[in-house]
Parts: C-alpha cells; structure tokens; sequence
C-alpha cells in the first residue's frame, strides 16, 4: 500500500504540489489525471523517491521510499522522458537493468521482447517513439516489480500495443498483487484500465474515487412534464447539474438509481429516461460541483471565480 | 538499509561504461610507453656508432627520467581524468537520466562511490600500467637507456595525484551543477581560481617588491604545492617544474583531491535530481559561479590598479586600460549568465550582484596593499637573524663565476650549498644590511639604498633564505662582489663544504653519469673524471675550490679542458663542468692521454707524409694565443699537394721553404708519441686544418714543445700582425 499525507513539493518559487493526501492500497490499477503542469509526474517523481517532498510523508508498506533501496528494489518506473544508455541495444539495457534490480527476470525479458516484436541487438536509438517506449515498458516489466508507475507512457503507443500493455500490468497485478499509478491527461485511456481515479490540478488532488462508484453513482436523467416546471421540482434529490431545454430537462444525479427515478416517477412525468454517464462527463460534473469549470480553450478546469472574475 | 557503501554490480556498470573510453586511452598510452624509448634509443644509438667508430666500443647509457620517456603520462589529468569523470557523471546533466539513476534500488552515497570506484579503477589501470610497460621497454632497451628508479615512482605518484585532484574536481562541479557548460566552468574554477588569485597577489606583489622572491611569497599558498597548478602555472611564470618529482606537492595534491572528493560526495547525496539541466541549483549558487567566473577576469585590471597605486604612476592611458578591462569583466559576467541560464530576464536580475563585484575588487586591491606594506616592513636585524642560506637560481652568487652557466640547469654546487647555514656575524649583519638597502633602492624609485653603489661594484642579485625566529624570508638582494668573497670565505670554513667539493659523486652511470663537452668521447670523459676525482679530494680545499669556482689567479694554473658531470638529487637533475687544469697533473695527463688517442692513426700518417718531402705545404697560416704561463695555443692551417708538383710561375726559394716547413713539422708532430707532455713543463695544443685530396682534415694534439720549437715558416706568420702566409 502506498499512504501519501500532506505531500508538497515547489520548484523555486513554483508550487508543484500542495499538500496531497491519497492511499494506493496493494492490487489496485490507480489512474491520475490532469492537464499539463498539473503535478502528475512530480507526484510520480516524489512517490518513486527520484524527489525529496518539502514537506508530507510518502510510505510504501509503512516504510519511507526516499533513499531506501530495498523499496526501491520493488519499483519500476517508466517516465515520459525515456533514458537509455549512449549507443545501447535493449539486451545491453537489460545487463544494466539485471546489475541493478535484484529481481530482474530474463526469461520474461525475452518472453515480453518477441511478443512486442522489438530486435534487442539493435540499437534502441534507431527505433521509432513508439518502440522505445515498448522497450522501456519490457525492461520495467521484466523487473517483476511490486509498484507499476507509468508516466503518460500510453502516448506513442498504437492501439494494439497499448491494448497489449494493458493486460501486461492487470496480468501483473492479478498474478502477484502489483500495484499499479498510471498517469495520463486523457481520460479514456484509463478508462477500462484502472480502479480508482484521481484528479489533479494546479498541485493539488481535486477528486479521487473508484471508477465503479463513480459511474454508478451518477447518472443522467431526461425528464418532462405537461406543466412547465423548474428545478425546485426535484427537491430532495442530490442535482449535480440541471438544465432544460424547451420542456426537456436534464439532470445530472447523485445517488441511488432505483430510489431517484421511484422519486421522479411519482411526479408523473410524460417523459422518463435514465442516461449513463462517460467517465469524462462524470469528471465534469463532478468538477463543477466542486466548483471547477471546464475551459474548453485550454483543456483544463478553471475554479469558478476565475470564471466569474 | 543494505548496500549503502560500495555495490559490486554497478561498479561493474561503471567499469562498462567507460570502457571505450578506457581501452582507447590505454592503448595510446602504452603505444607512447613503447615507441618514446625506443625512438630514444634508436636516436642514442646513431650518435655513439660515431663515437665508437672514432674511438672504440665504450659508451654510457643514456640516463634519462620516466617523463622523458613517457611524455604521455603527463595526460592523465588534463585530458583522461576530466573526460571520463565527466562522461561517467553526465547522467546528472539530463532530467530523464538523473531520474533513472535516483530511482534505481540504491542510496546516493553508493552509486557516488561505485561508480567513483570503477572511474578510479581505469584511472590506475591507465596510468600504472603504461607506466610499467615503459619500465619494461626500457629495461629491454637498457643497453642505450636507464630509467633513474627514484623519479619512477616520484612521476606516477605526481601524476595519479593530479589525476585524482582533477577527477575530485569534476566529481564536485557536476553534483553542484546540471548542465555540461556549468560543469566545466566550475571544474576549473575549483581548480584554479584558488591558485589563480595566488598567483595574480604573488606576481603583483613581487613585481612591487622585486627583493621578494615570488615562489616564496605566500608559504602553502605557493602554486607549486599543487602538482596541477605547480606545472601548468610554471609555463608561464618560467619557474622549473620540477614538482613533478616533489612528494610533497603530491602529498599536497593527493590530501586535496581526498578532500574534494568527500565534499563531491556530501554534495551528490545532498543534490536534488531536478537539478538536472538547470546551471546551478540555486540562484545564490548561480550568482557565485557569476561572480567567481568574473572575478577571474578582473584578476587582470585589480593587478594593474594595484601597481599603479604602488608606482604612484597613474596615467590617463593606464586608467583606460583598467576600465576597458572592467568592462571586459562585467561583459562576461552577463554572457556567463545568458550561457548558462538562457535566459534574457535573468540578466535583470544579475545587476545588483555587481555591487558585489565591486566590493570584492576593493577589498583585493586594499587586502593586497596591506600585504605589501607588512612585506616592507620585513627588515630583521642582525641579531633577529638565525641564519642565512644561498638558494641556487638564476641569481645565485656561484652560478656568477661558473663557466659556462646555464639559467636552465640548476649547478650541483649550488644545490647543496643551499643546505649549509652561515650564521657568523659577518655574514649575518651583511644580509641584514643589504636587505635593508636593496628595500630602500626600489622604494625610492631605483635612486636610494645600494642604487649608489651600481655600476662600479660588480653587484649581482642573490635569492637568500633568511630564517627570522619562526618563519623564512626568502629575499632578493643585492651583493657586491667582496660581499660575495665574504661569503665564500665562511663556505670555505665550514667543514660540510669541504666534504662536499672534496666528494665527488662516483660515475656509476645510474644517477651520476659524465659527459665529454669536447674532443673527448664519453667513455674517456668518465676516465679522467675517474682521476679527478681521486685527486681533487687529495688537493688542497683553497685551491680545488679555486678551481671550481673559477676564481683560479692567473699565472698561477692552465684549463685545458672540462667534464661535465650530471647527478641527480630529490630527482632534480643537477650539472657541474669542472676543469681539468696543470694544478691538478694526474687528472692532467689522463686528460692530455686520453686527447692524443682521439686521433693518434691519423697523427702518425699525417706526421709520416709530411717529412717524406714530397708533400708541399702551401696556404699556410697560423695563428696563437697565450693562456696560462708558458702555454702557446697555435692554430695552423695548410694544404698537402702529394705529388710534389711545382708551379713554375712560383718562386722556387718559396717551393723550398714550404717543403722544409712540411719536413719541420712532421718531426713536430713526432714529438707527440715521444715527449711527455707535463703539467708544469712548457706545451702547446696544436690545432690542425689541412686539405687533402679535395677534403678538410682536422685534428688537435697536444705537443710538449714551445713556440720555438714550431717551424720557421710558422714563427713567421705568428710574428706578423695578420698571422698571413704567403708562399
């Protein structure tokens, strides 16, 4: 299990991160997401102990990662900036990587190799983004490590690939209780992958939750009635977002399905209809109600009195 | 918390990742271990096949020092140890390697010291191993070459601690800074800026103070106690470099690159991987290496406004030198910070550190004047004095009166007489006067203290080591020529000098070894320094030092020759010629023996020839010189027409006269394998040109005969001014 409490981290006079506070339990597939500068690599950064927090606390399994080797031992870290040796083929990347990690497998190293297709005597330069960023995933998975962390690591990588690495990690966390981070700033790519989601802006951790419970519980409603109506209608019911067009309106629900649209149904309304939600309709409503606004110029979320201002 | 030390594995990483680089610096450091002595003997060999096809098989070896024969050592710190540190570190330079290399399952303070480990290792491997295979090549080459062992061990440990200093170096700039620029600029930085400030105080201060010897200025501070600085320093201040052979500054240097190198290791534990591509972790640290990198440059204008103040000569085109120079000082502290940083706003933001700038100038300037005046102020009295040394140098007082000096080699005299202490009276009242007088010419403008004695006394500068209770005051003073008698004088009661010119060091051509500076070969060099030495500890002090020194009264002796004999001492190379002379007759006549065999075949065909009378001696001309008492050195030149024929246009009586000449002296010439030449009988050197068969012959031979012995043709040319014939 990874704890973070009050993690913060500033680079000069730039506040990176601002008292973080999340739990990562053993066997979960944790997405984060934000956009660009929102923290998510320094969060990575701090948690595999490449940084010191200036303030927080980082624990894996109840000790420190900051310096310890024998927890670092258990990690395996593919950034979004790659390093590879000068000049290196993947199988000299792999005796680097079997002198360092104690763990090393070169059976599942040449295993993963011919699966992704990839020549390890050629030299790493000469391959495409895409297959770099295949041969750095290899070598992390052949590390057979207990912590996944995945830095934006799907860019690059076609679908087939990224559908391929995908069931690498769940075959490692279902087969040895891996614990997985993968950050990205697109949220369908974690979609179908990860267990719980966290949201991060401008350093700090607006929104983390299960996906499951995400999903489930919200849900959007489309409603009429012969009467015009407004949104105190509803009242009673948890509205995230209420909208009407014409005698339409729309409400985005929290709650329990059954007993909202029960409530709704005895209101005799002349149109009743339950609406899933996308994962990313999830994360806007949700983001609004915490007071966020969607800037559709910038791919962010902006607070609301910045909107207002 | 395992492995926090020393991790074999990722030495063994290291060692991979310099291998390139390392078996390429190998294989051209052996390379150069091999092919340098073996240029060296094939060079020897074909100047003794000369000698010996002249007179005979025997030669010395060369002696030579492991730099001479493995020049190439002398790379291991400004191109192996800087190129591989850096290369092995570069991972701090770059964000996605910094980060690989502090995620990996180790502490900061193991892979510091794994990967230090495996960059010492070649370092080693590099320097000692090719080290060994020039000991080896030279062994196998020894028939023309011999390694001096003491500067075998002396150079590899110079050099290994001048590697380390500079590895250490580079090792503490790259866990300070994040971008390659940075790292070079602050490797040097710590290298020399330390030395560098010396340097510039020592030159400007010896330069106002000329009675100050600038190498003695500021004790420890002296650049010549870092091997580094020592060697590359002295290329341009001209001092010797023979720290390359010091202990001591190896001590020195390898104490510094230990202390550096645990710094470096405090400072990689403590780096921030983010510093990874910035110039400097923090804009403080980014404003030292601003203001260090400019201060170097305003060395130059704080060294020309410190001689302006101390000449009281300031000038309209001197200030506007040293504000070009300032200029030139605030231009590269904006270009290192626009270099460094790439960044245009951060130049804003520099400009209040110039304040700085300016502060640390005035505060040389004046720290520097302070210096000055307390080195004024450094007059002891006689009675403050412990003693008094004469250090050898381009100033020392023998070096004055020795043939032939040579301000590039140090003379064996002057080398230990600097170990013998005078402290009489005398001498130590003389020293403090003339310090005294010296300070006041060159504080009155060249005008006071001993400048009126200039010109008329023969005066000379002398360095001394002057103890004064706890501390040495190595000064430039002038000395008279009867200050310098006065000294010599003590020398000569002191009973270690005695032993030191009455002890000649045996030619055992490891460490001592004799050359021949004229006719002589080597071979017969050692053979009369063998006889030399035997006598010159037989003869009296007064007159053997006489000798030596070359204060010898004339009338008294004849110098017919010299040898020169080279030793080392503390891997100095130490030379001294020293005169064969008449006082001294053994030595004398295993001289005049060993110059006669040099060319008795050709004496004798010459001498058989020249009394068959069918030679005519024509174009003669001779000429002398007196040197000594009863000595007569003729320089003749003639030509030998074998056939005898006459030219009938020439005046028969001269045809008669030439063929009695030839006759005369041919009988002469038999005078060489008949009559003893004696030291203290009459002799001459008879210096010989003649043409034949279209070819110059030369050749010397001493005679014991006098002027009126040599045939009358010749006594005539020698008594007429030009010293013409004319047949």
């Amino acid at each position: 299990m990874i704890k973070v409490d009050g993690l913060s981290k500033k680079f000069d006079q730039f506040t990176a991160l601002n008292k973080i506070s999340c739990t990562i339990p053993h066997g979960c597939i944790y997405g984060m997401v934000g956009s660009n500068g929102a923290g998510k690599s320094t969060f990575l950064r701090l948690v595999t102990g490449i940084y010191r927090p200036d303030s927080g606390k980082i624990e894996m399994d109840g000790e420190p990662v900051y310096e310890n080797p024998k927890k670092k031992a258990e990690i395996a870290y593919v950034p979004d900036d790659l390093f590879f040796l000068s000049g290196a083929t993947m199988d000299r990347m792999a005796r680097l990587y079997e002198s360092i990690y104690p763990a090393f497998n070169r059976n599942r190293y040449g295993y993963l190799t011919e699966t992704f297709g990839l020549n390890p005597k050629k030299p790493i330069n000469n391959f495409s983004k895409g297959m770099k960023r295949q041969a750095a995933i290899i070598l992390a998975l052949s590390s057979h490590p207990k912590y996944l962390f995945f830095d934006e690591t799907f860019d690059g990588l076609d679908p087939v690939m990224r559908n391929l690495v995908k069931s690498l990690i769940c075959e490692d966390v279902l087969e040895r209780q891996a614990t997985a981070i993968i950050t990205s700033h697109s949220l369908r790519e974690l979609e179908d992958t990860c267990d719980q989601l966290a949201l991060l802006h401008q350093g700090g951790l607006v929104l983390e939750s299960d996906i499951q419970n995400l999903k489930t519980s919200l849900f959007k409603v489309q409603v009429a009635f012969h009467e015009s109506f407004n949104e105190k209608l509803f009242a009673g019911i948890e509205l995230l977002h209420y909208s009407k067009r014409g005698s339409v309106a729309n409400l985005i629900v929290r709650g329990q399905q059954d007993e909202t649209v029960n409530r709704i149904a005895a209101l005799h309304p002349v149109l009743l209809d339950v609406l899933p939600l996308t994962l990313e309709e999830v994360f806007t409503y949700e983001m609004e109600a915490l007071g966020y606004f969607f800037d559709p110029s910038g791919y962010g979320f902006v607070e609301e009195k910045e909107v207002k201002a | 918390m395992k492995k926090t030390w020393f991790d074999a594995r990722l030495y063994r990483e290291g060692l991979r990742q310099l291998r390139v680089i390392g078996i390429l610096s190998f294989v051209v450091m052996a390379l150069g271990a091999i092919l340098v002595p073996v240029g060296e003997a094939i060079s020897y060999s074909s100047q003794i096949a000369v000698q010996t096809a002249q007179a005979g098989a025997e030669f010395n070896p060369e002696i030579m020092t492991l730099m001479r024969a493995h020049p190439l050592l002398m790379l291991g710190f400004p191109v192996l140890a800087p190129i591989m540190s850096l290369y092995l570190f570069h991972f701090l330079d770059r964000r996605s390697s910094s980060d690989f290399y502090h995620v990996i399952p180790q502490t900061r303070n193991c892979l510091f010291l794994s990967l230090t480990a495996a960059l010492l290792t070649w370092l080693f491997v590099i320097l000692w191993g090719s080290a060994a295979i020039c000991l080896i090549t030279c062994k196998l080459l020894g028939k023309y070459l011999v390694l001096t062992t003491a500067s075998v061990p002396a150079l590899v440990f110079t050099m290994t601690a001048a590697s380390l200093l500079v590895a250490a170096s580079v090792l503490l700039a790259v866990s300070i800074t994040g971008t390659l620029f940075t790292n070079i600029v602050v490797s040097l930085l710590v290298i020399f800026l330390p030395r560098a400030v010396m340097l510039v105080m020592s030159i400007c201060l010896s330069s106002a103070m000329p009675y100050v010897s600038d190498t003695h200025l500021f004790p420890l501070m002296d650049y010549s106690w870092n091997v580094i600085t020592g060697i590359m320093f002295g290329w341009f201040t001209g001092v010797s470099g023979q720290v390359i052979y010091s202990y001591s500054a190896g001590a020195y240097t390898l104490i510094l690159a230990v202390l550096y190198g645990i710094l470096a290791r405090f400072m990689f534990v403590r780096r921030k991987s983010e510093a990874a591509g910035q110039a400097a972790p923090s804009r403080k640290m980014q404003a030292v290496f601003r203001l260090a990198v400019s201060m170097t440059i305003c060395l130059i204008p704080i060294g020309i406004v410190f001689s302006l103040i101390t000449n009281e000569d300031v000038t309209g085109s001197s200030l506007f030198g040293v504000a070009v120079l300032y200029l030139i000082a605030v231009m590269v502290y904006f270009v290192y910070e626009l270099i460094a940083t790439r960044k245009l706003r951060n130049l804003a933001a520099a400009v209040p550190g110039l304040g700085i700038l300016a502060a640390l100038n005035v505060v040389f300037i004046f720290g520097m004047f302070g210096i000055y005046r307390y080195t004024e102020s450094q007059q002891p009295a006689p009675d403050e004095i412990s003693y008094v040394t004469l250090q050898a140098g381009a100033n020392s007082a023998i070096a004055a009166y020795s043939y032939s000096y040579d301000s590039s080699e140090v003379d064996y005299f002057d080398a230990y007489l600097e170990e013998i202490r005078l402290d009489s009276p005398e001498v130590r009242k003389l020293v403090s006067e003339r310090l005294s007088e010296t300070i006041r010419y060159y504080t009155d403008g060249y005008e006071g203290g001993i400048g009126g004695l200039l010109g008329s006394n023969n005066i000379g500068v002398q360095l001394v080591a002057i103890k004064n209770g706890g501390r040495t005051l190595y000064r430039n003073i002038f000395l008279t020529e009867a200050d310098r008698k006065l000294i010599m004088e003590e020398y000569k009661e002191k009973e270690e000098v005695r032993q030191l010119f009455g002890s000649l060091p045996e030619n055992d051509r490891k460490t001592t070894t004799v050359r021949s500076i004229d006719r002589l070969t080597d071979a017969a060099a050692g053979r009369v320094y063998a006889v030399l030495r035997e006598e010159a500890a037989q003869t009296e002090f007064d007159e053997w030092y006489a000798l030596v020194q070359g204060m010898e009264n004339e009338g008294e002796a004849t110098i017919v020759g010299r040898v020169m004999m080279q030793t080392y001492k503390d891997n100095q190379l130490l030379t001294c010629t020293l005169p064969v002379s008449t006082k001294m007759p053994q030595t004398f006549a295993q001289y005049v023996k060993e110059y006669q065999a040099v060319n008795q075949e050709d004496l004798g065909s010459i001498a058989e020839r020249l009394k068959k009378q069918d030679a005519v001696v024509t174009d003669c001309y001779a000429s002398g010189f007196e040197q000594g008492v009863n000595r007569f050195y003729t320089n003749l030149s003639f030509s030998i027409n074998p056939y005898g024929e006459e030219d009938e246009s020439e005046n028969k009586k001269d045809w008669e006269e030439s063929r009695t000449c030839g006759r005369e002296l041919g009988e002469l010439l038999d005078l060489a394998g008949t009559r003893q030449v004696e030291a203290d009988g009459d002799f001459m050197l008879l210096q010989v040109t003649f043409y034949e068969e279209e070819q110059y012959h030369y050749l010397e031979v001493y005679l014991a005969a006098g002027q009126d012995d040599l045939p009358d043709l010749m006594q005539k040319n020698l008594q007429r001014n030009d010293g013409k014939a004319k047949d």
